[in-house]
Parts: C-alpha cells; structure tokens; sequence
C-alpha cells in the first residue's frame, strides 16, 4: 500500500473517529430504535401534525375545517369555563399526585419487607387499580359519598351531623376525586416494589454489618437508589393527572358538575370537541395543555439533576 | 433461588443475627414481636377499606336486580347466581366470545409492548447516538396530547387503510413501540443496571444484541413485569379507543359489551353487568398474581453480588 | 371556495389525512365495515333489551330482502355520539342510524343527512305532528320518528297512600297544586322521603313551564324565552327545596346525575317524578309495577293549557352520501311502516308513530306499555304547538340548565341571576 493511501485511511479512521467519540452507537442504534421510529412517524406524528393544524381551524366534525387562524387560542383566553377547568386540575395535580406517590411509596417500602402474606396484601391494594374507572366503581363511589352513604352514615355514629353530599356538594366533589385518585395508588407502588427489587442486596447487607437502623437504611440506601424510579412516577403522573378525564367523567357523569367543580381540563376539552361539535377549539385546547405539560415535565428534568441518581 | 422467589425477605437484614442475649437485644426483640402484629392490624385494616369495592360488586351482582340500589350495605348475602346466567347469554354471543376478543387483543399489546418497548428503552438507555435527547424529548411530547384530539385524525388514517373493525389500530401501534409510558419506565430501569456487566459482556465480545438479550433483559425482569400487568390491565379496561375502532358486536371487547347492560335513559340490567363485571376481573386478577412473581425477582434474586 | 384549497394544501403536505379535509360530511366509503353492494351498516344505542329487538328486526328483514346483509352496530348513548362524529369526520358514517333531537340540527344542517320525503318513503300513515318533529326548517324531513314521546308525571301510589294525601286530579291540577302536595307527602312521610325530585334541574320540566307562558325553549331565531321567565322557573325550584317539597340542594344535584335504577322514585324515596313517556316501562319496573303516568300540572288547572307536545323519543335518519340510498331508505321505510317490523320492536323505541303499526302491535304490548300508548292516545286532544327544532349548540341546554340550577340550590346565586345566566349561556351555545 502506497504511503498516500496510508494517509487517506488515517485520515478516515481519524475522522470516523471523531464521530464515534461523540456518536459511537448511530448503526446499532438506529436498529434498536427502528420500531419506534416507524410507529413515531408512521402513527404518532401524523395525528399530532393534524391536531395541530386543525387547532388554527373551525373543526366540527361533520363538515371539512375552516382556517381561522389564531381565533380558537384568542377565545380561550376569554373563555371561564376553561379557566375555571385549569385551575381545577391544577389542585388535582399539586394536591393528588404528592399524595398518592407518598402512599405508594411507604406501602412499597412497608410490603417489600419480610412480612408474612406479602403478596396477599400487595394483591388487595393493587385490587382498586384493577378495578380502574370502570363504571361499577364510579357507582359505587357514589354510593359511598353520597348524602346518605356509608361515609356519611359513619361520620354520624361519631355523632357529626349536617354532613354535605361529598360527591353533590361543589365545594367538596373535587376532594372526594383527588381521594378516588389517592386510593388507586396500586400502579405506582407496584413501580415502585419492582424498583425496590432492583436495589442490590449487598448495600443493605453491608449495612447490617456496620449496625445502620431502618430508618438510616432507608434514607441511605434505599431512598437514593429508588430517585430514578420514583422520578419515573413523578413525571409520569404528573404528565397523567393533567390528562385526567375517566375518573371525573364517570363519577360526574360526563358534565363536570356540580357547578363545574369536578370540570378538568380534558374533560372540558372533551365536551368541546365532542359534544358541543368544536374540533377545532378542543385541538387549540389541547396544545395550551401540551405546552403546559411540557414546561411542568422540562422543570422536573432540570430538577432532577439535584436529586436523581443514575449509576452511569 | 427459587427459595428466594417466594421468601424475598433478605435474610441479613429481618431475622435477628444470633448474638448474646443481653438486655438491649431482648428489649429489640419484644418491639420485633410487637412489630408485624401492628404492621398487620394496620394493612388489614387497610385491606378492608381497599377491598370493600369489590366485596360490594361481587354482593351485588348475586342480588336480584331490584335489590341492588334498595340496599347500600353489604348484608345480606344472597346467592343468586341467575345474573351469573342471563349475563352470559344477554348479548348478541355468548360473554365468552368478548371474553376471548379482549384477550386476544391484550395478549397482542403485550406482546408487541414487551418487545418494542424493551429494544427502544436499550437504545435510549445505553447507547450514544445522534438526537437521543430529541428523540427522548420528543417520545415524552407523544405523551402529552389528549386521546381525544389525536384519535379523529388517527381513525381518519386507519380508515383509508381499511383495518376499522379490526384489531390492529389497537395492536399494531404496541408492536411499534408507542406506548411511550413504558419505554420511559424501562429506560429507567435498565440506567439502575451497573454498567460494568455490559462491559464485562462486551470485553467477552458480546454485541449490543447480545448484551441485550443476555444481560439486560434478564435483569430487567421487574419492568418487563409491571409492563405486562399494565398493559394487560390498560388494554383489558380500553374503552375509548376499542369503541372508536370495533364497530360490530362480533369484534367487541369486554368493556364494550359491559356497556351494552346499562342504560342511563332506560332499562338497565345492573346484576348482569355486576356479575359479568366480576367475571372479566378474573383473568386479570390471575395475571396479576402471576405476574407479581417476577415482579419481586430483581437483583436481590437474581444471584448478581 | 377557500375551504376547498385548504383542503388541497393539507392533502398535498399530509397525504394519509385526506380524508379528513376532502370528504366533508358522509362518503360512506365501503373500505370498512364490510359495506359495497348488498349491504348495509345500521347503528343506534341503547340497552341489551334494545340490542336483541332490533337484531331480530334485522334478521326478519331477510324475509323481505334476502340478498342485503345489515350489520348492526349497537352502542351505549354517550359513546355512540363519540363513535357517529368520528365515523362521519372519517367519511365512513354509517347507512341508516338512530338520530336524537338534540343532535338533528347538528347533523342535518351540515349535510350529513338525507331527505327522506323525497326519496321516497311513506308517511301516509303517521301522525301529522309526529312526521314534523322530523324536519329541519328549509331541509325538509331528515329523520323520522322511531316512536312518539311526551313528558310525563309519575306518581307512585304506594308513597301517597303511605303519607295519607290523594293523588291529584291530573286534568285540573296546577303547579301550587303539585308544590301543596309535595309538601304534605314530605311531612307526613318517614324522614328522607320526599314529594317530588327537584324539577329545577329537568329540561323537560322546563320546556313544559315556558310552552305554559306561551313562549319556549327556542324560538326560530334563538332562545325562546326571556331572563325573566327563566327567572320564575328558578323561583319555583327554588320553593320547592324551601318548602321542602323536594330534597335539598345536595339530594337533588346527586339525583340528577342518577340512572332510572337508583333514582329516589325507583326506591320509594320520592312519590313523583317527572320522565318521558318512553322511559315509563323502566320506572315502572324499577318501582315496582304500579307507577301512574300524569299530566303535567298547568298554571290554570285546564288540562288544555298543559302545553304538551309529541316528541320524537328518538328517529332513524340515513347517511346523506349513502352508498346506495334506495336499500337504506327502503330498509328505514320497513322499520317504521312495516308491522312485522312492529312486531320485533313493539314499544321499545317509544309508541310507535304510525297509527297501523300502533294497532297491529296492541296485542303484544305489556301492561306498563300500555300506560304510555294510552297517555299519549289521551292526551291526542290537548296538545300544544309543535316546539322548533333544537338549533346548532343546543344539545349544550340540559348541562346549562344543570349549572345554574346547581348554583341557585346551593345559594351561589338567586334566581334572577340564574335566569339571566340561563339565557346568556344558552345565547352563546346556540350562536356559533
């Protein structure tokens, strides 16, 4: 081989080389993530792109969009209803999200330990999950808070009288959902358990021998070790309470009532789009929540670099 | 191991290492006596307040129908299995028939969703390569519209494919890994993972494949589990986007002839929903059951220290 | 045409979304459901009960075409609605469906429904005032009446006879009448039973109190009432819950939120009850069997004044773009003039609107069937004008009417306020 064509090799491995160091895994990764290209651009993008457009349009349904530029997010400004229906889901996510992570996280904790009968609990808490927002829920729900339901009917052999409807009462449903929520804690806490499992034995056991307490152990194994996983759950719920629609439309059978109380953002959307036949204003809608949404997840990604730890 | 399975109770931390019995360890041990019975008062207690939906679907739906709203509580207990029988052969087939058209449509998704999914999150979890952060960014974005917008445009699309009134607008997008939610979850599963067992597999020259099939999915059986509970459980509740794509009874699922029992306006038959309601929870309740066993198989059993 | 490049541009940058901009209201194309020749796709929602009539109807149509296929495509109310605006934005709206008042103008003002009168189908053996709460102004008839429907008062004997107060004289009683009474069950009656549920909260009551002003619910040119008649409807609502004739604020919001099954009427806990005549077999069966159906009280005790009208409980309608509309329009044409067709649907609908199907089905009718044909036969001579179609945005009405009815009952705001947010909302809805 000639010395030139020496040079010309050096010069391309150098330079294949300089992009490897960067981009080492383009080949192998455009292989592993071929599915997810395909369905990105084949199914996913293509409804997003249309969603959008027709958020500049006055969409009906049963009649081809009609562009109107930037009306449908002027309206939305002066539109209550959809005030009243962001602040109503904001509370839901500030309030019902902590909560429910909270209990999943201590139940995980508490049903990961060497307790007799672990599965039968971890299956009876996952049951409510299970049970999802399937319409016998939402009745029996109902009955439950209703003015005269078990809750109430319990409260009152403590003696309090003068209890509202939970469920009825504006200025109580919106408690009565985020509880409802609460109480389906099943799927974060099995992320959780699975995360838990995950945890190498031999940090606790190194643990043991150094004497370290429960509470230690917990603050400084298991706490750490789970920050990925339990910042999977945050932003994964946050992302799912904005979007939180089925709870909400079972228990109030779709209007969002009383007085608007339990009207969240997707279910206002919802109505729009559906049953008040405005496609259009419901697309408009739903990119405001995406922009929302995004700059909750973008803060929680920033966050998560004081808190996570990754082991890479 | 498969002692460890079922007792994951790490023996170094729970059972009291043998040690001389002096006045401090004793007084340990009495609290550790105490301990569990408490822990248990406690998650029984809070058993009863988890369990009670189902308690109360399961009275309700061996009641006759006028009974069932007349009495909130959960006694009597009666065992009345008609609703059992007419809510079987209520509907235009056999219940059976939605029975075994949701399970095929759920083993499909999970299916398609362990697999698509698995081999996204490796790319985005352990391999660098140009975009990812975008990609990731944008995968999180798909997340983040509502079904409700996205779904008009998306039928319109499988419509002028001819697949309305079939399975796969719902299965075929699992097998192209769009359930964004679980290629998160596995990415960050799979970054818990210590890095040195890729390498050490890649200095015995494993390729990216390999390590992936050899190492990677092994200890990544935890989230392959919670994928497969949850998308059994999500597809099997499906209702919005079965009923927008299933058109005849033929191919409808079991939340969508549940619905087929209630009528707001009209005459319900709620004992027939209730009893076929506590029907379909089986098979999803024995998923989980079975699924919760390699759930808890993680590091801790799976021999690496 | 703007709309038309509009569409161009979008079809030419996003190919695989044509469909969503070009076809507009209703090519029922024949890539999906197994359409093309010889077939057709029926959809309508209801109950199990519903599901099986009208799968036998279909099968028995075999007799009359036996190469046509029908696929029936049953669905529950809230999720039909979802599935029809979906199928027709994909083009792929279905031959013959079942259409609700509320929604006619939705669909028939955008094209997406068939004129049937000039297509042919028979109507000579209906009811006038039936086959015209089927046609849209300047659209002509674009459903038609799948059975006759007007609201009612149920009374449940057992409840009166337990407070000890008589039922009402339902061709002379009045609205102070009905409060009178209401109060009295309330009283003498076991705590948590009550006269009648908040009507504050029901369309139909309120449709009814405006026809009794001699205005409605709209007019042809919006809303047909004024803030303040909407304003006495509230004040009404409002002393029904002061007088305790109905249950208070947090009672009443839950029931009306309620299916048939749990409604307080169904369990005993109300002696009245306001519904459609339609809905008169499930109360019936619910509360036990003995459920009387009323008029509605007048504001001066003459039954004439009732201002009662015949509805349409709900309609059939073909696809304006159907594939082949001769076998959809014949198909429909059998449904409602048939009485074979009869026969499988009886009363189930609703009474059937022609008067030969009514006669020939008499015999299978049950005994709460019969409480509904013969209201609506008793009332024939009463009856008030046929109310305007609901306009484009008024399918909204019922949650408006529920909002400020929820605000007035737990005192976040008065009747007048009520009023006048009623008819503001409403305005808005029904403008776009």
């Amino acid at each position: 081989m000639s010395a030139l064509g020496e040079l010309a090799t050096m010069a391309k491995t150098r330079r294949r080389g300089g992009v490897k160091e960067k981009h080492p895994d383009n080949k192998p990764a455009l292989a592993f993530m071929l599915p997810w290209l395909l369905g990105l651009l084949g199914i996913t993008l293509l409804p997003m792109i249309a969603s959008l457009y027709l958020s500049f349009t006055d969409y009906s349904l049963l009649a081809a969009p009609r562009w109107i530029g930037l009306q449908n997010f002027v309206d939305m400004f002066h539109d209550a209803r959809l005030m009243s229906s962001l602040k109503v889901t904001l509370i839901y996510v500030v309030v019902g999200v902590p909560l429910q992570l909270a209990l999943a996280l201590a139940l995980a904790v508490l049903l990961n330990e060497g307790l007799k009968g672990l599965s039968f609990y971890r299956s009876i808490f996952y049951l409510p999950s299970l049970l999802g927002g399937s319409v016998a829920i939402a009745i029996l729900w109902r009955q439950m808070f209703g003015t005269g339901g078990l809750v109430n009917q319990f409260l009152g052999m403590l003696g309090l009288t003068n209890l509202p409807g939970w469920i009825s009462d504006p200025s109580t449903a919106l408690g009565t959902i985020i509880l409802l929520h609460v109480w389906t804690f099943g799927s974060p806490m099995i992320i959780f358990l699975a995360g838990l499992r995950q945890i190498p034995q031999m940090y606790y056991e190194a643990a043991a021998v150094d004497g370290a307490t429960r509470w230690s152990r917990f603050l400084r194994i298991t706490l750490p070790l789970l920050t990925p996983i339990i910042f999977f759950n945050l932003v994964l719920q946050v992302i799912n309470a904005f979007q939180s629609f089925t709870q909400a439309f079972v228990v109030s059978g779709g209007t969002g009532g009383p007085s608007d109380s339990t009207l969240f953002y997707t279910l206002y959307l919802y109505q729009k789009g559906f049953t008040q036949f405005d496609m259009g204003y419901a697309s408009a809608m739903a990119w405001l929540l995406l922009v929302i949404v995004a700059l909750f997840t973008a803060v929680n990604f920033l966050v998560s670099k004081f808190w996570v730890f990754y082991d890479d | 191991m498969t002692d460890q399975l079922t007792t994951p109770a790490p023996s170094a931390v729970t059972t009291p290492a043998p040690a001389p019995a002096n006045a401090s360890t004793l007084r340990r041990r009495r609290t550790r006596r105490v301990g569990p019975v408490v822990r248990h008062a406690i998650l029984i207690i809070a058993s009863l307040v988890m369990i009670y939906p189902l308690l109360w679907m399961v009275v309700s739906s061996l009641r006759p129908n006028s009974e069932i709203f007349r009495n909130p509580g959960l006694l009597p207990i009666r065992f009345n299995v008609e609703n059992y029988v007419n809510g079987w052969h209520a509907l235009a087939q056999p219940f059976s028939h939605y029975l075994l058209n949701s399970t095929f449509l759920v083993l499909g998704c999970v299916v398609g969703n362990v697999i698509a999914c698995s081999l996204t999150a490796y790319a985005f979890a352990r391999l660098r390569f140009w975009g990812r952060n975008i990609a990731f960014a944008v995968m999180l974005m798909t997340l983040m519209l509502p079904i409700h917008v996205v779904i008009v445009p998306q039928y319109i699309m499988f419509s002028q494919t001819g697949w309305v009134n079939t399975m796969l607008p719902l299965i075929l997008p699992k097998f192209l890994a769009t359930d964004a939610f679980f290629v998160f979850l596995m990415v960050q599963f799979i970054r818990g993972i210590p890095k040195e067992l890729d390498e050490a597999a890649r200095i015995d020259g494993c390729g990216h494949f390999r390590i992936f099939f050899r190492v990677i999915m092994p200890l990544m059986t935890p989230a392959i589990a919670t994928t497969v509970i949850f998308t059994f459980m999500w597809m099997w509740n499906d209702f919005f986007g079965s009923l927008i794509y299933l058109t005849t009874p033929d191919n409808f699922t079991v939340p969508l002839a549940l619905r087929a029992f209630l009528d707001s306006q009209g005459t319900s038959d709620w004992g027939a929903m209730f009893a076929m309601s506590v029907l379909s929870l089986v098979p999803l309740f024995i998923v989980f059951l079975f699924g919760q066993r390699f759930l808890i198989r993680g590091f801790a059993t799976t021999g690496i220290k | 045409m703007p709309t038309r490049r509009q569409a161009l541009g979008l079809s030419l940058t996003v190919p695989a979304l044509w469909g969503l901009a070009a076809c507009g209201p209703n090519q029922s194309s024949s890539s999906s459901g197994g359409g093309g020749a010889g077939s057709l796709r029926f959809m309508w929602w209801g109950n199990a009960i519903r599901d099986d009539l009208t799968r036998k109807a279909i099968d028995a149509y075999k007799d009359v075409q036996p190469d046509l296929t029908i696929s029936g495509e049953p669905a529950d109310w809230s999720g039909y609605w979802d599935k029809l605006a979906t199928q027709v934005a994909g083009g792929d709206m279905p031959e013959v469906i079942q259409m609700d008042e509320k929604y006619l103008s939705e669909y028939g003002n955008r094209g997406a429904l068939l004129e049937l009168a000039d297509a042919g189908l028979d109507t000579s053996d209906f009811e006038d005032t039936s086959v015209k709460a089927g046609e849209v102004p300047d659209k002509g008839l674009l459903a038609i009446n799948a059975g006759v429907n007007t609201p009612v008062l149920l009374a449940n004997p057992a409840v009166f006879e337990k407070a000890g107060v008589d039922l009402p004289d339902d061709t002379t009683w009045t609205w102070d009448d009905l409060i009178d009474r209401a109060t009295r069950i309330t009283e003498k009656s076991a705590k948590g039973v009550y006269g009648i549920q908040q009507i504050g909260l029901v369309q139909a009551t309120f449709q009814v109190y405006m026809r009794q002003f001699g205005k409605d619910q709209y007019a042809t040119d919006g809303a047909g009432f004024s803030a303040e008649d909407a304003e006495e409807f509230f004040a009404y609502a409002q002393k029904l819950q002061d007088t305790k004739a109905s249950p208070g604020a947090s009672l009443a919001v839950e029931e009306a939120g309620q299916s048939v099954d749990q409604s307080m009427f169904s369990t005993g806990k109300t002696a009245m009850q306001v519904a459609w005549s339609n809905q008169v077999v499930a109360f019936d069966a619910a509360a036990g069997g003995d459920v009387r159906v009323l008029r509605m009280p007048s504001m001066t005790g003459r039954a004439a004044d009732a201002q009662l009208w015949y509805k349409a409980s709900m309609y059939f309608a073909v696809a304006a773009k159907a594939s082949d509309p001769k076998q959809a329009v014949a198909f429909v044409d059998w449904l409602v003039n048939s009485p074979d067709a009869g026969k499988q649907l009886l009363a189930e609908r609703g009474v059937p609107a022609n008067l030969e199907v009514r006669k020939a089905i008499e015999g299978d009718l049950t005994e709460s069937d019969r409480k509904a044909v013969d209201f609506i036969e008793d009332i024939a001579g009463e009856l008030g004008e046929t109310p305007v179609i609901t306009p484009q945005g008024g399918g909204e009405f019922e949650d408006i009417l529920k909002r400020c009815g929820e605000d007035l009952l737990f005192g976040r705001q008065d009747a007048k306020a009520a009023g006048k947010a009623l008819l503001d909302q409403l305005t808005s809805a029904i403008s776009v």
